[in-house]
């Protein structure tokens, strides 16, 4: 447990900020009287985000961050250390939701999926964990996993081997962290209305299959579908206030939806009938 | 049940005892230590001579301090999860195109339950768990079967006898006697404490069987 309150005026740092739920958490970070630093690799995202959150005026700041290169992690970190002095809460929020097959997975695949949604999270860990330990002031972590990091579907192992890691690395930290000025805090969420759907599109050129050709109208149809699902979904501004609740109260987990319960039942009987 | 090949990830070998003791020709497939290319890696089970009708990937307890500082989380994750996911797609691979088999991922208990082992041997454990049930979901329509052996530090369990029950019926699990049910209901209890403190979202039209891996019946769960 946390031994003190994030108090107003503290800073912290979303990556995957400048859209999405991350937007969300910024937006409520701020709402709760935090300086807020929206880190995103998007630059059209982080446009977007100025103009959204333009009336925060110095209380938000902008970053290109790759979560995949550790310069930019170092660099980060100096600027923070720099201008700021000390970060309190980081939310460790970039990811890319690509399901498909993993026995198909390529190398590419495998690489781009948990460069960002495990190893991206590691990175941030590893590099502000000291710092916000040293400087002694109350601080907490937020990993967004998934409610794929805790339960599988037939298509998405690549990315459950990820989220499952990151539920993991945040129950680990809480240990290690026990009556400290750091907590930490595992965000998992159902649906929500987000742009997850668009991120194949977004796939960095390192990343890309060498010899894949892409089907262009399954790719729109694949986006159609889930655009559709998701605008169904919970809004990222009230998935932010979870968040922000969920650090106040130094939560283990955050969820975003209670008719989730069923299926990590299954899953919890499924280990039962075996014991 | 006529042949397999064991395939050790860690540095620790200690669940390897359980294959020794099986009364079947085991083939060890050795991978190259710094080998993380999941092309060949998959290329190198692929390619085996001869029926190959299981796989079991053994993965040893990590025996370092629980705080090691900086954490290696290369070395100690990202490598051999890349390991693991390379080998156990391989398998899936073969054995859906042979129409057959069985691939056992052999496991320490720690992947279980509230956290005790170090965080790195937990990130790695549970990202492999999450990794071979999301292979058994995938492959569920098929006859290939993916199961999940649990071992305690201890080994003074019966192992091998699991192991073969586990190759002849293929079930999701096999849990070591450290794996409780109070142990299972003491980790997903805040788990599913927090779910019921949440309000419901917007209701979403059906889209399939998310899960499904974990009916009791497909889970291959003994009848009470």
């Amino acid at each position: 447990m946390r031994i003190h309150p994030i108090q107003s005026g503290s800073l912290g740092l979303v990556t995957g900020g400048a859209s999405g739920i991350g937007l969300g958490i910024a937006q409520a970070l701020i709402e709760a009287g935090l300086q807020v630093i929206v880190a995103d690799v998007r630059d059209d995202h982080l446009g977007e985000a100025r103009t959204r959150l333009g009336s925060a005026g110095d209380q938000v700041h902008f970053l290109r961050l790759d979560v995949t290169d550790r310069a930019q992690w170092r660099a980060a970190r100096q600027l923070v250390e720099d201008r700021f002095g000390a970060l309190h809460v980081l939310c460790l929020n970039a990811g890319v939701g690509v399901l498909g097959s993993m026995l198909e997975a390529s190398d590419a695949d495998w690489e781009w999926i948990t460069s960002v949604n495990l190893d991206g999270v590691l990175a941030g860990v590893e590099t502000f964990l000291p710092h916000m330990v040293a400087h002694g002031r109350p601080g907490h972590i937020v990993a967004t996993s998934s409610m794929g990091g805790l339960i599988v579907a037939n298509d998405g192992g690549v990315y459950s081997a990820a989220k499952f890691g990151v539920v993991a690395l945040i129950e680990g930290l809480r240990r290690d962290l026990q009556g400290g000025s750091v907590g930490a805090t595992v965000l998992c969420p159902a649906a929500v209305n987000t742009n997850i759907y668009d991120h194949e599109r977004m796939r960095p050129t390192i990343f890309q299959h060498p010899d894949a050709v892409r089907d262009e109208q399954a790719l729109e149809d694949m986006e159609t579908f889930h655009k559709q699902l998701l605008a169904l979904g919970r809004d990222p501004v009230e998935v932010g206030r979870m968040v922000w609740n969920g650090i106040e109260a130094d939560a283990p987990y955050v969820f975003t939806d209670r008719n989730v319960w069923p299926t990590l039942v299954s899953r919890r009987d499924a280990l039962l009938a075996f014991a | 049940m006529s042949s397999l090949i064991g395939v050790a990830l860690g540095d620790d070998s200690s669940p390897a005892f359980g294959l020794g003791a099986l009364a079947l020709p085991i083939g060890r497939l050795e991978v190259a230590d710094g080998e993380t290319n999941i092309s060949t890696l998959r290329a190198a089970v692929e390619t085996v001579p001869g029926a190959i009708d299981a796989l079991i990937l053994t993965i040893g307890s990590d025996q370092r301090a629980l705080s090691e500082d900086p954490v290696d989380w290369e070395r100690r994750v990202r490598l051999p999860l890349r390991r693991a996911f390379g080998v156990l797609t391989g398998a899936g691979r073969r054995f859906r195109q042979a129409g057959h088999g069985v691939i056992v991922v052999v496991a320490p208990s720690a992947a279980i339950g509230p956290a005790e082992s170090s965080t790195p041997e937990l990130v790695l454990l549970r990202s492999i768990v999450g990794m071979a049930e999301a292979l058994r979901a995938e492959l569920q329509a098929t006859p290939v079967r993916v199961s999940i052996v649990f071992h305690d530090d201890a080994g003074s369990e019966n192992l091998s006898t699991r192991l073969a029950d586990v190759l002849a019926t293929g079930p999701m699990y096999s849990l070591s006697a450290d794996i409780s049910p109070e142990r299972i209901n003491a980790y997903f209890k805040p788990l599913l404490d927090a779910i019921e403190q949440t309000s419901a979202g917007p209701p979403l039209p059906d889209i399939g069987p998310m899960a499904a891996v974990y009916d009791l019946a497909a889970a291959g769960a003994p009848s009470r």
